[in-house]
């Protein structure tokens, strides 16, 4: 039985930016136990000597010259995002304002 | 119509036995007829559709047709197609428009192909049942109560259906192989940079690759050589020449070095089996020779991709952030609500699971680093095997299609993707070929090639079909 906490569970989901209810929570949990187990027998298997592959083929990154290839799609780009005015993507405020005594 | 090969169809477009509005009308038909009943649609592009029927009209007139020009296709909704809505089955993409085409739309719309519409499939590519979409499951045309497969189910139903002759697919770790299996048609995923990825949104990035779905191994050939191939959008892509897959189809198979992996065997189910053992006798009869093999880390496979594709997830679905596109909360509080209520309220419960799995994979180096170790292995096993074999067989899935909603333990789901896995993994080729029924149910046999040998698995699953039917066969779905 692998030990996961609910406390690790909460700090990923604060890092994946998920919110899960408290009963999701401990579901999520004995999934993640239930997936550790099923993987635990790749942990058995010798792999001193052995390179990982993280990818299928060993890709050279092909260049190609600076060249402006497509024209301005800044309107078309922007009628998917749920708030945008002037060119600019809206979010709320990020910066923190503090009162400024004298 | 709908019940003629692609080859046919060219044939009769050609010799203007009908009109390419014509065949795209009685396709589209067929799914406002019969797909309420599949749910093997997401969007249907109706009146683009005929648009573009009375353009590859003129253009036959003319003499400007390609090969493909009139023949309907529908892409897995996971293809960006400009103008038109691109859902990946989430309520996160539900009002997407993609702004351009991906690399695959833009070629086979070049060609002169009719898009149908997009269809359904698992929620960003995870699952194995079609079940995981927002838009509900897709049915299972030979038994309406069965799941279709997935990821591509929609694509899947769609040609077992008759509502499309060919269709494009993803496939991960199984997601065009295992469909075709469920519904009884045949589906190839090439070897991994054979085709190009820019606009499918991606999945985990080092083993997604697109394919495609029809109801022979020669309508597929048809159709490959048009979306293989190098291209500038996606590095992946490897600098391989395209043969013309047709040119060596009919090639005699007598002498073919056939590999049957002794650990496919090991607690095969009984009736499965059968079948896999009667198209064995088919190929033997063509003279091909079958030798044992052993593939000693195949065990691994399932437990390597539960790590590497989960992982690759949390880190490509990081982009839904609400912000540029995709679905976003509604007045948000600050910047942190914002991302955590959009991904929270848009993303399904198997995303978000995999998401979770997925970083908690990264959370440890070890996880990950020792997956891609082992991975290495599972590979290496292939390349040893096919310096003694020129394919590998075996069944596509361990059973055939079970009931909707019958299985909830999600690990155990993806059990169906035992035998498709490991080829993934490696990179290979592979094709699904329908070998018969099981109470009713198609199985389907998978021939594994190697790398960059699409051209001889389609050969082989070609002579295989000029001597069987199982193919050729429809389920009724006309009849209510």
């Amino acid at each position: 039985m692998i030990a996961i906490t609910e406390k690790e569970i909460k700090k990923i989901m604060h890092l994946i930016k998920l919110n899960f209810t408290s009963e999701n929570v401990l579901m999520h949990k004995q999934h993640l136990v239930d997936v550790m187990e099923f993987i635990a027998p790749i942990f058995e298997v010798e792999t001193k000597n052995v390179k990982p592959m993280s990818q299928v083929w060993n890709f050279e990154l092909r260049l190609r010259s600076d060249n402006v290839m497509e024209n301005e799609q800044q309107e078309a780009l922007q009628k998917n995002a749920a708030r945008a005015a002037a060119g600019f993507y809206l979010v709320p405020k990020v910066i923190e304002t503090k009162e400024i005594k004298n | 119509m709908h019940r003629k090969s692609i080859a046919e169809l060219i044939q009769d477009l050609q010799t203007k036995k009908y009109s390419c509005e014509e065949l795209t009308r009685h396709f589209l038909q067929r799914i406002k007829s019969f797909d309420k009943k599949i749910n093997s649609f997401i969007t249907i592009t109706e009146d683009r559709a005929i648009q573009q029927a009375r353009l590859a009209d003129a253009n036959i007139k003319q003499n400007k047709n390609t090969l493909l020009t009139g023949i309907p296709i529908a892409h897995k909704d996971l293809f960006c197609t400009k103008g038109i809505k691109t859902s990946c089955a989430s309520k996160m993409l539900n009002d997407f428009i993609s702004p351009y085409n991906a690399t695959v739309v833009e070629r086979l719309e070049k060609a002169g192909m009719i898009l149908l519409g997009k269809t359904n499939m698992d929620e960003f590519a995870m699952g194995t049942s079609n079940e995981t979409s927002y838009y509900g499951c897709v049915h299972n045309p030979w038994h309406l109560q069965m799941v279709s497969g997935g990821s591509s189910g929609g694509s899947a139903a769609a040609v077992a259906a008759r509502f499309v002759p060919i269709a494009t697919g993803s496939d991960s770790g199984g997601s065009i192989r295992q469909p075709c299996s469920f519904c009884g048609v045949t589906g190839l995923k090439p070897t991994y940079g054979r085709i190009s990825r820019f606009g499918m949104v991606a999945f985990a990035s080092s083993v997604d690759q697109a394919g495609l779905l029809g109801s022979s191994a020669f309508d597929i050939a048809l159709v490959l050589k048009f979306i293989a191939g190098i291209d500038d959008y996606d590095f992946t892509t490897v600098n391989e020449p395209v043969p013309d897959y047709v040119n060596t189809i009919n090639d005699s198979i007598k002498g073919l070095r056939i590999g049957l992996p002794k650990e496919y065997l090991e607690n095969l189910d009984v009736a499965v089996g059968l079948q896999i053992d009667a198209a064995i006798t088919e190929l033997e009869k063509l003279g091909a020779k079958v030798h044992e093999i052993s593939l000693p880390h195949f065990k691994f496979a399932l437990p390597v991709y539960a790590i590497i594709a989960p992982a690759e997830c949390s880190s490509n679905l990081a982009r839904f952030d609400g912000i540029r596109y995709g679905y976003s909360c509604k007045e948000p509080l600050n910047i942190e609500d914002l991302y955590t209520r959009s991904r929270s309220e848009g993303f399904g419960e198997e995303v978000k699971r995999r998401i979770l799995v997925g970083a908690y994979m990264l959370s440890n180096k070890n996880y990950f680093v020792q997956a891609q170790k082992v991975r290495r292995l599972i590979t290496e096993d292939f390349v040893n095997v096919f310096k003694k074999v020129d394919i590998i067989l075996g069944p596509t899935t361990p059973l055939p299609a079970y009931r909707i909603a019958q299985q909830t333990e999600k690990i155990k789901i993806n059990f169906s993707d035992v035998f498709t896995t490991a080829a993934s993994l490696a990179g290979l080729p592979a094709i699904s070929v329908p070998v018969g029924f099981v109470d009713g149910l198609p199985i389907g046999m998978q021939l594994i090639g190697n790398y960059f040998k699409e051209d001889k698995i389609l050969n082989v699953a070609h002579q295989y079909q000029q001597v069987t039917n199982y193919h050729l066969q429809i389920p009724e779905i006309d009849v209510s």
